[in-house]
């Protein structure tokens, strides 16, 4: 079994006698594309500085392509099999051509293989008509691409990114994201993107490390992350729909769950704290009518008014309340037609699909 | 007139101006530049104090320094035995004095002012550090440009320290800021006009030569 | 001691360009008279051996090194000793003090209650009278105080009466110190009055201010002379014995300073008092101005003066 690309054990960076990452265990392995997620200031950039060595660790050990980096010539070997790219466009003076080229010259390639592989790199992010062009008259999307091309020129095993495309539109984003996905499983090239937009993350990621105040509060799947927060700034950092206070209680061996509203039911799944509020996502909440057939699972309900609809693609959102308790709801369009606001309905939805936390 | 521009003597006054300032201004530049580099890399206790420092000597009297120098180089001063006082070595020594805080200091400024990730990004693209610094001072290059040519202009324009560690030694120590003030304390004034129409040409081909250098970064 | 006509008509440049010219001619004619015993054309100058120290330091005043003189007695002179002289011409005050520090080696100035005192603390040797050159009194043609022809103690005190514009160097410069003697002898205190100006400059552009303001001063000759064509002062009192402006030669101590030169210094003084030497200073000025600037005094001592 191949080695773990990135292993933390125990890491400890101080700032300012403040500690700013705390990660007891990580390990990532080698092909996996990996987010970064979890609020400002939550140590992520400290982390993929420390990944990528550019940071000193006061404790814990980093174990980078196997090997543990001790000697400054561990750490020169190490760094060159791993590229990082910054949120901000930081190319040089010069043409694309000599940005592009500038790793291999660090690490004197004879004239020809640059050329081979600056040709091949740009090609690969669709540049190749910018090489002759002034780095500094390139749109922000085209740089960043360069900059992906420069990164990757070199055929890195290990490729760190810290927020490169925030600021550039949702079509670029996209597009970049998904030529950048191509190219990672093509090479098998490891990814660690740090990313403040959820959508990116479930559209590049298999795997999403929520940090807050230097520690992992959580490390799953994208999709299982979206749906079942660990915690209130997790679920924040989703745009969880619906984070309702709750009261908890146990009887019998029975957890029970109070809502606002009146609303009371059982909970089978396991829990680990007292917990004060419950998220539900709102595609688990549906609209009960004669119209659409009602799913078999054993269905909360609640009597709602309609308080608002917000249109969608495929799916609407419709905010929904009874006495203190609001909700929003994504059902699929058909079931808003005819729905008019301050309509009394009928909505239920699954215990299993709630997630205390 | 225009005897004045084939005279030998002058043309000798001039030559050595471009001789003593251009030396001076190479050392303060082989100094000052990765002064100014180090200190806007680098975070460590009392910086802030280290800064202020280099601006202060940015600032500092060339008189001044004209003064101290010549206590160490006079013979009985703790670096007599060097012999060089009334000798161009001693007012290139002086003038380096003057421009090294200048060219340090703007260094600093320019430096700082490129954005601190581009180090960092530079190293992980498999810079070493000297690869790395190198790319930096050539991105930099407008403001470092500028901190040469304030350093050049500062001592080429000096008198007072050149005047008092040089003596303005006809054929040996005079350049044309002490022959200037020398033929205004005679009543020359117009073979002082003359010394300082060809002192600003010296200086203006110096600063358009760093300036066509400095124009050719951006295109 | 009388006034030649100076032609005013040359252009400053070439008056310098002629005073070079002068300088190149009197070094050519020393070379030939010391190649006069030669027989091998070819050969210019006889090259004497190099001294084991050749560099001398000499500290001397503003007005002596803008006279001239001295471009052309240390050509001369470096050329029959091969030694190299650094003239280092400042004010007054700064060229005794570098001989008090023994940062010189020769000291030739012209302000003798001062040079007394060097001598007496024992950083100068063998003080010898060089030569003399006198001062004018200036003004401008018109003489509102009506001084010319007068002493010089009469004209001051006149010109302190009518409050008419003097101008004094100000700098502690021989000069300077010579004219605050003449004040002091007919009991004026001038500073602090608004007619008694002080420049702080140097000779030359003492003379040009005193010319813009229409005001007396006094200058040495060779300076006025230098200057005449461009201002329009004139000399309205001159030989008058308080106006003698004596010169002399000291070398620095060599027992109290031991980094002196002092094989040095005792040859450029020796040089000066040599027959070629006075000689030099003796001609200097007949060339350009119609007159000698100098007279030289090899052997005389104040006494002589009446001093």
């Amino acid at each position: 079994m191949q080695p773990a690309i990135v292993e933390l054990t125990g890491v400890k960076v101080y700032r300012n006698n403040r500690l700013t990452l705390n990660i007891e265990h990580l390990t990532i392995a080698p092909g996996e594309l990996v987010a970064i997620a979890g609020p400002n200031g939550a140590g992520k950039s400290t982390l993929l500085q420390v990944v990528n060595m550019l940071l000193p660790y006061q404790q814990g050990t980093l174990n980078l392509f196997g090997k543990a980096i001790n000697k400054q010539s561990e750490l020169n070997i190490a760094r060159r099999q791993s590229s990082m790219m910054f949120q901000e466009t930081l190319l040089v003076n010069g043409t694309v051509y000599d940005n592009v080229a500038l790793p291999l010259i660090f690490r004197k390639y004879p004239k020809e293989k640059i050329r081979e592989l600056v040709m091949s790199a740009l090609q690969t992010f669709q540049c190749q008509h910018l090489a002759k062009r002034q780095a500094r008259q390139l749109s922000g999307g085209e740089a960043q691409r360069v900059g992906l091309a420069r990164a990757l020129v070199f055929q890195p095993r290990l490729l760190l990114l810290d927020e490169p495309f925030a600021a550039l539109d949702t079509a670029s984003r996209t597009a970049i994201l998904t030529d950048l996905k191509q190219v990672a499983v093509q090479n098998k090239l490891t990814v660690i993107l740090i990313s403040h937009n959820f959508n990116e993350v479930l559209t590049f990621a298999d795997r999403v490390v929520v940090l807050a105040g230097g520690a992992v509060i959580q490390d799953d799947k994208p999709e299982v992350v979206l749906r079942r927060p660990a915690t209130r700034e997790v679920a924040s950092l989703v745009d969880m729909d619906n984070v309702l206070p709750c009261h908890m209680e146990t009887e019998a061996a029975q957890t029970i769950v109070r809502l606002d509203g009146g609303v009371i039911f059982p909970y089978n799944r396991s829990v680990t704290s007292k917990a004060k509020a419950c998220c539900l996502p709102g595609d688990a909440i549906y609209i009960l009518n004669e119209k659409a057939p009602s799913p078999e699972q054993p269905l909360v309900t609640v009597s709602v008014r309609v308080a608002g609809i917000t249109p969608g693609i495929g799916t609407y959102k419709v905010s929904v309340a009874v006495d203190e308790l609001s909700l929003i709801a994504r059902v699929p369009r058909e079931q808003t037609l005819g729905l008019v606001i301050g309509e009394k309905i009928t909505i239920g939805f699954s215990p299993d699909e709630v997630q205390l936390i | 007139m225009d005897n004045i521009w084939q005279d030998p003597e002058i043309l000798a006054v001039a030559w050595l101006t471009i001789k003593v300032s251009g030396l001076a201004t190479g050392i303060s530049v082989i100094i000052g530049i990765p002064l100014g580099l180090w200190l806007a890399l680098n975070e460590f206790y009392g910086k802030k104090f280290v800064v202020s420092v280099v601006n202060f000597g940015m600032g500092l009297p060339p008189v001044v320094v004209g003064l101290v120098v010549s206590l160490l180089l006079w013979r009985y001063g703790p670096l007599g035995m060097l012999g060089i006082m009334y000798t161009p070595w001693a007012m290139i020594l002086a003038q380096a004095f003057i421009a090294s805080p200048i060219i340090a200091g703007l260094s600093f400024a320019a430096i700082s002012s490129l954005n601190p990730n581009m180090r960092l990004q530079l190293l992980s693209l498999g810079a070493s550090r000297w690869q790395a610094n190198m790319l930096l001072i050539r991105e930099a290059k407008l403001g470092l440009l500028a901190a040469v040519m304030a350093g050049f202009g500062g001592v080429v324009s000096e008198v007072g320290a050149s005047m008092m560690v040089g003596g303005n030694i006809k054929g040996q120590t005079r350049v044309l800021t002490t022959a200037t003030v020398m033929e205004v304390g005679k009543g020359n004034y117009d073979i002082a006009l003359a010394l300082s129409f060809i002192l600003l040409l010296v200086a203006y081909s110096v600063v358009a030569a760093l300036t066509y250098l400095q124009n050719r970064t951006i295109r | 001691m009388c006034q030649t006509a100076i032609k005013l008509s040359e252009v400053s440049s070439m008056v310098k360009k002629a005073t070079k010219l002068m300088a190149f001619m009197f070094v050519i004619l020393m070379t030939l008279v010391l190649t006069a015993c030669q027989k091998a054309p070819e050969q210019t100058a006889q090259t004497p051996a190099k001294p084991e120290k050749p560099e001398v330091i000499l500290a001397t005043t503003t007005s002596t090194q803008d006279s001239g003189l001295l471009d052309v007695i240390i050509p001369a002179f470096e050329k029959k000793t091969g030694y190299k002289i650094k003239t280092i011409s400042v004010g007054t005050g700064q060229a005794l003090a570098m001989g008090e520090k023994g940062e010189a080696d020769v000291l030739l100035v012209h302000a003798p209650d001062a040079e007394k005192k060097v001598v007496a603390s024992g950083s100068a040797i063998n003080r010898r009278l060089v030569m003399h050159n006198d001062f004018v009194l200036v003004g401008p043609a018109e003489d509102a105080a009506k001084i010319k022809g007068k002493t010089v103690g009469e004209s001051l005190k006149a010109i302190s009466a009518a409050s008419i514009p003097f101008i004094s160097r100000g700098d502690d410069s021989g000069t300077h110190k010579l004219e605050q003697n003449l004040w002091k002898v007919i009991s004026i205190k001038p500073q602090g009055t608004g007619w008694y100006q002080e420049t702080g400059a140097g000779m030359g552009q003492t003379l040009k201010i005193a010319d813009e303001k229409k005001g007396y001063t006094i200058a040495d000759r060779a300076t006025y002379l230098a200057q005449a064509k461009n201002i329009t002062l004139k000399i309205l009192v001159e030989g008058d014995a308080k106006l003698l402006n004596i010169y002399h030669v000291m070398e620095v101590n060599p027992e109290k300073f031991n980094k002196v030169n002092k094989e040095g210094a005792k040859a450029f003084a020796d040089y000066l008092l040599s027959s070629e030497g006075q000689a030099l200073i003796a001609a200097f000025g007949k060339d350009k101005y119609g007159q000698a600037l100098f007279t030289a005094d090899g052997g005389k001592t104040e006494k002589d003066f009446g001093l």
